[in-house]
């Protein structure tokens, strides 16, 4: 209990108190009561707000992603057809990886003269600046997280799958439903549990979403690219505004907090 | 007196204060006995670096040896992080009260910063003794609230290397106005280069690119100074003008493929394999990587940005290269200190003319080193400009936005509001 309030509670409390303040980060003598006036700056600050909107178009869009091809790929394994143990370790490698490392892949692979680019002049189509121009460097991004996360929710559903009772499939089959209608209206409804605990881990996820971030676009090209974490991160050590990231990381708290909140409720509600 | 017994009776009657006026006397090797007797090291040094590439290590470890073989000095370690990280991690270890004891310090927006957390000791009564006299100018550069509080070990310029096949091959010559080097782009293209290849992924090349053109759109030299100080604001004509500089290369086709996403190790790459005619910015920190990567086997030399009309003479962006501070924590200030003053030491700065570095001073006999880039660069730096912002939020609005307007997605008036903006 009481490494865990040293380990875990006693930072948390920190930044929250941090927060409130006005700090460079190096004396602690130095540090300024501000009341809530870091919270009133960052309602006015642009970077900030554009940092929370892409955010949540991150969460929004690898989340979508993840889910529909985790649950495919989760499919495709558990119906066992050929090549899909192949899917299965193809789908879960990534997930070994470092952030750090996968950011470093895709920034290879898609840079100037990265294979992607060599690829696409063998085609004789233009290289494409992914890293320069704003919404291929978000798009490039939301490539490399789907890439490393997606065999994490295809585990999920295929831990899910493996407890769905086969005669429900089977008399849907036997009513004359199509692979569609058995997947629509049998399988989906037996998964909308998962479904709903694992689009609410993505988001808990997706909200300190950093490493990927920070090494493949550095939030950039201008700022299109910055999320909540390096904006903080930049707030915290480019700056020395400690005081206004403690405000920062204390929202991302908040923000984690509400979506494991809303996990328990939705996982609380299916088992009740 | 034991040397316990000695450190305490010199530290008791400030016997080490007089001992720097006396190494100031008497010069570099004198000065250095002095000091280590006043306050021995009490243990390895440590010093932290980012510059782990190119040929900085090796002066790093030439000093080092030179130290080490001292009679009575304690070891050197010197830890390299990548510059990423490098600022994060010494704030962290100066807020943690440990810090190294000697670091290289950044010029920009984080030396006040740390100056401004009283984390740096001034050195201004140690400057005068036992160093080389540095560069007034560069000096002048580095006071803030009245003191210095870092000692540079190098300058550079920044300016445009060019390979002499590929101009040749395209029959273009050096330009000499702004419209002549946007013009060489297509012919170089038709002879098969890319033309101008810039690191902009790297963040403070693009800063570099705006500076570059606020050295000839800044007749009075100190624009950005006034700026900081609040006297103009930073959407003056100049800093327009300069921005408007930038948008016009940009729009001319003068960068090559890959645009923002290039950063130094592709363009030292491309330009190695001959693939790009140019780079910028090439500095001495930049002439190893070149020769490591093409094996010495291309040819090349180095222009200034043209002034724009061409009316004026070239000038190149420079400043300090490498300075070092220390810190106010640290254990063994003053063996830091002359460990700076064995850098700096008459033997040091050959280590570094050998290696194609200007050092901060003019006591170095830079005519020792007579090949043609290292000529020409210290050439370039009788006239260079500074290249600072030290505002850190000013400095970032200026790389991000000039990012921007280097891909065509932002005005040079957007640019300065940007500026302006972020000053407050």
């Amino acid at each position: 209990m009481l490494l865990f309030i040293v380990i875990l509670l006693v930072p948390v409390v920190a930044v929250i108190v941090l927060g409130f303040s006005g700090w460079t980060g190096f004396d602690l003598q130095q540090i300024r009561w501000e009341g809530a006036r870091n919270y009133w700056e960052l309602t006015k600050d642009s970077f900030f707000l554009a940092a929370f909107r892409h955010t949540v178009v991150l969460i929004a869009a690898t989340a979508l992603l993840m889910n529909a091809l985790g649950l495919a790929a989760a499919m495709v394994v558990n119906s066992r057809v050929r090549g899909s143990e192949f899917l299965r370790i193809a789908m879960f490698l990534p997930l070994g990886l470092s952030p750090i490392i996968t950011a470093v892949i895709w920034q290879r692979m898609l840079g100037p003269f990265g294979i992607v680019n060599e690829a696409l002049g063998w085609f004789g189509i233009s290289p494409v600046d992914f890293f320069g121009q704003p919404r291929m460097a978000f798009i490039a991004l939301i490539a490399a997280y789907v890439w490393q996360y997606a065999g994490y929710n295809m585990l999920l559903y295929y831990a899910a799958l493996q407890s769905l009772p086969t005669e429900r499939v089977e008399a849907a089959a036997v009513d004359g439903a199509s692979k569609w209608g058995q997947f629509r209206h049998v399988v989906l409804p037996y998964l909308r549990p998962v479904v709903a605990v694992v689009v609410i881990l993505n988001l808990i996820g997706g909200w300190k979403i950093f490493d990927i971030v920070y090494v493949l676009t550095g939030g950039g090209p201008n700022r299109a690219t910055d999320v909540l974490a390096t904006y903080l991160y930049e707030q915290s050590f480019t700056f020395s505004n400690v005081g206004y990231a403690s405000a920062i990381a204390t929202i991302i708290i908040g923000l984690a907090v509400v979506s494991s909140l809303t996990r328990r409720a939705v996982a609380g509600s299916d088992t009740a | 007196m034991s040397e316990i017994d000695r450190r305490r009776f010199l530290r008791l009657t400030g016997l080490g204060v007089a001992g720097m006026g006396l190494g100031s006397g008497l010069g570099t090797g004198l000065g250095r006995g002095v000091y280590a007797s006043a306050a021995p090291a009490t243990g390895d040094l440590e010093m932290w670096s980012w510059n782990g590439d190119g040929t900085y290590p090796e002066i790093h470890q030439a000093a080092r040896a030179q130290w080490e073989a001292a009679d009575d000095a304690n070891g050197l370690r010197v830890t390299y992080t990548d510059f990423g990280q490098y600022v994060t991690r010494l704030k962290t270890v100066l807020a943690g009260g440990v810090p190294p004891d000697l670091v290289q310090m950044p010029w920009a927006g984080e030396y006040h910063d740390i100056i401004d957390a009283n984390q740096l000791l001034a050195l201004d009564d140690v400057i005068g003794a036992g160093f080389p006299a540095l560069f007034q100018p560069i000096m002048d550069s580095l006071v803030y609230n009245d003191k210095t509080w870092a000692i540079p070990l190098d300058v550079n310029t920044l300016t445009i290397g060019y390979n002499l096949v590929a101009f040749e091959e395209a029959g273009v010559e050096v330009p000499t106005s702004l419209d002549e080097l946007i013009a060489i782009a297509e012919p170089l293209r038709a002879a098969g280069y890319e033309p101008l290849g810039v690191s902009a992924k790297d963040g403070w090349p693009m800063g570099d690119l705006w500076f570059a053109q606020v050295a000839y759109t800044d007749q009075s030299g100190d624009a950005i100074r006034r700026a900081e100080r609040g006297e103009i604001s930073w959407d003056d004509d100049v800093f327009v003008a300069a921005a408007a500089n930038v948008e016009k290369m940009a729009k001319g086709g003068l960068f090559a493929e890959g645009g923002s996403a290039n950063d130094t190790a592709t363009i030292v790459g491309q330009f190695a394999t001959e693939r790009f005619a140019m780079m910028y910015p090439v500095g001495n920190f930049l002439t190893g990587l070149i020769d490591q990567t093409s094996g010495g086997e291309v040819a090349y030399d180095l222009f200034a940005f043209p002034s724009p009309d061409g009316s004026q003479d070239s000038i190149s962006t420079g400043g300090v290269a490498e300075m070092f501070s220390v810190p106010m924590n640290g254990e063994n200030a003053e063996a830091a200190i002359e460990l700076m003053r064995t850098f700096l030491s008459p033997e040091g700065l050959v280590e570094l003319v050998d290696r194609d570095f200007i050092p901060a001073t003019g006591d170095a006999d830079t005519a020792a080193n007579d090949d043609p880039i290292y000529v020409k660069m210290t050439s370039f730096q009788e006239n260079a400009q500074t290249r600072v912002i030290y505002d850190p939020e000013v400095y970032a609005a200026l790389t991000n936005e000039m990012t921007s307007l280097y891909n065509g997605d932002s005005t040079p008036d957007d640019v300065v509001k940007a500026l302006a903006d972020a000053a407050g």
